[in-house]
């Protein structure tokens, strides 16, 4: 009865000795207990109540024993997913958007070079000429003007079909330095 | 003065016969590439804002191959619908903005503009769309012809040239144009302004739109 008293008297300091006896309690069972059936009830409310962790569990804040448990590692590592889950990813297939990304970004920094190369591979983008920036001619019967990489860059639009405009039936001709189709 | 009607008409035709995939405001395809032009500006920080984009920007798109499309289903929230848009039979796209049906002269101005993006990708691929996104240089030589097409539709249609030519190089601006590409986008403005001077025409465009006009009875 006098321990009934205490107990009314001082709520918080029983809730705080009953979590202690339960941690003890806890810490004092080994982890398989949660294999039977009364084991897996107590391991089920005991353990998420309780401060400590058992004493064989790995990978788990232990008191006293702090230092173990930060310094042992879980025995088992991250399982990869199956190629057919989603999250899988080959190392290949990463390494080529690494790559990608790569390349876009120097591109997007402004690499002279990058853009150089994508200029070289584009079909339709003229190859350089070794001509000056700004100056305008009449190639093939159509105006072009020079680019600050010595392309010669026409100044006439595609047709829809891809085909190069021309000044026909008229002529190009430059006057005062500018190149331009003339009427026939 | 062109009916809008009429530009219209003529434009589904000229789009039909160049295989192209035409989407007009209102699609909601046109809200998936807003959406994803408008992240470009951002990303790049142009000042160009959604709203701008979504009422001002016609653009062309390229056509996808089945693979690629598949990549473009994987960007969120507009990825569906880009998908979906490359997978109109892999054919090159058309997405004209709001602004551009403002008037049928305007619409068949933009109209003549875009074909001139259509026949570069038909001669480059996605390549040259590549190097586009990449190259100032290529923005310019590319952008700045069809600018020059455009502004040949507006002065047959009635516009003063040196008006036309003033927006045109005020448009250009919008490129992300360095200093060299924008001498040379000047340069090849400068070039379509005399040609359109000296001959009403530039390398056939306004020969193509009489002859459209004439079908539509607007001319005899």
């Amino acid at each position: 009865m006098p321990l009934l008293a205490w107990l009314i008297a001082h709520p918080y300091e029983a809730l705080i000795a009953a979590g202690a006896l339960l941690s003890i309690l806890n810490g004092a069972l080994p982890s398989r207990v949660q294999r039977g059936p009364v084991g897996r009830v107590l391991h089920d409310v005991l353990d998420r109540l309780a401060v400590l962790s058992r004493a064989d569990a790995r990978g788990t804040l232990k008191w006293p024993g702090v230092a173990s448990a930060l310094l042992v590692p879980p025995s088992v590592g991250p399982l990869a997913p199956p190629p057919d889950q989603g999250g899988y990813v080959e190392g290949g297939a990463m390494l080529g958007v690494c790559v990608l990304a790569l390349a876009a970004s120097l591109a997007c920094s402004g690499c002279p070079c990058v853009r150089e190369l994508a200029m070289r591979a584009a079909p339709g983008v003229p190859d350089p000429a070794g001509c000056v920036a700004g100056v305008q001619r009449c190639a093939d019967g159509v105006p072009v003007v020079c680019s600050a990489t010595g392309r010669e860059w026409p100044a006439l639009p595609r047709s829809a079909s891809g085909e190069r405009r021309t000044c026909a039936p008229g002529a190009c001709v430059v006057s005062d330095g500018v190149a331009h189709c003339e009427a026939p | 003065m062109i009916a809008l009607d009429v530009a219209l008409r003529i434009i589904r035709r000229r789009a039909a016969a160049a295989g192209v995939e035409l989407i007009l405001p209102g699609d909601p395809r046109r809200e998936a590439i807003v959406s994803l032009v408008a992240l470009g500006h951002s990303v790049q920080r142009t000042g160009v804002t959604r709203a701008r984009v979504g009422d001002g920007v016609t653009i062309t798109l390229p056509g996808v191959p089945g693979p690629a499309a598949a990549l473009l289903g994987l960007i969120p929230y507009v990825g569906p619908a880009l998908a979906a848009l490359a997978l109109a039979n892999g054919r090159t796209s058309v997405c004209m903005s709001p602004a551009a049906l403002a008037s049928g002269g305007q619409a068949l101005a933009t109209w003549w503009h875009e074909e001139g993006h259509v026949g570069s990708i038909a001669r480059g691929g996605l390549l040259y769309c590549g190097a586009y996104l990449l190259a100032p240089e290529v923005r310019a030589g590319g952008e700045a012809p069809c600018y020059g097409a455009g502004i040949a539709v507006r002065v047959a249609c009635g516009a003063p040239l040196d008006s036309a030519v003033r927006d045109a190089l005020d448009s250009l601006e919008g490129y992300g144009l360095d200093v060299a590409a924008r001498a040379l986008a000047s340069g090849i403005i400068t070039s379509a302004a005399h040609t359109i001077r000296a001959t009403g025409d530039y390398g056939g465009v306004v020969a193509e739109l009489r002859a459209e006009l004439a079908v539509e009875g607007v001319i005899a």
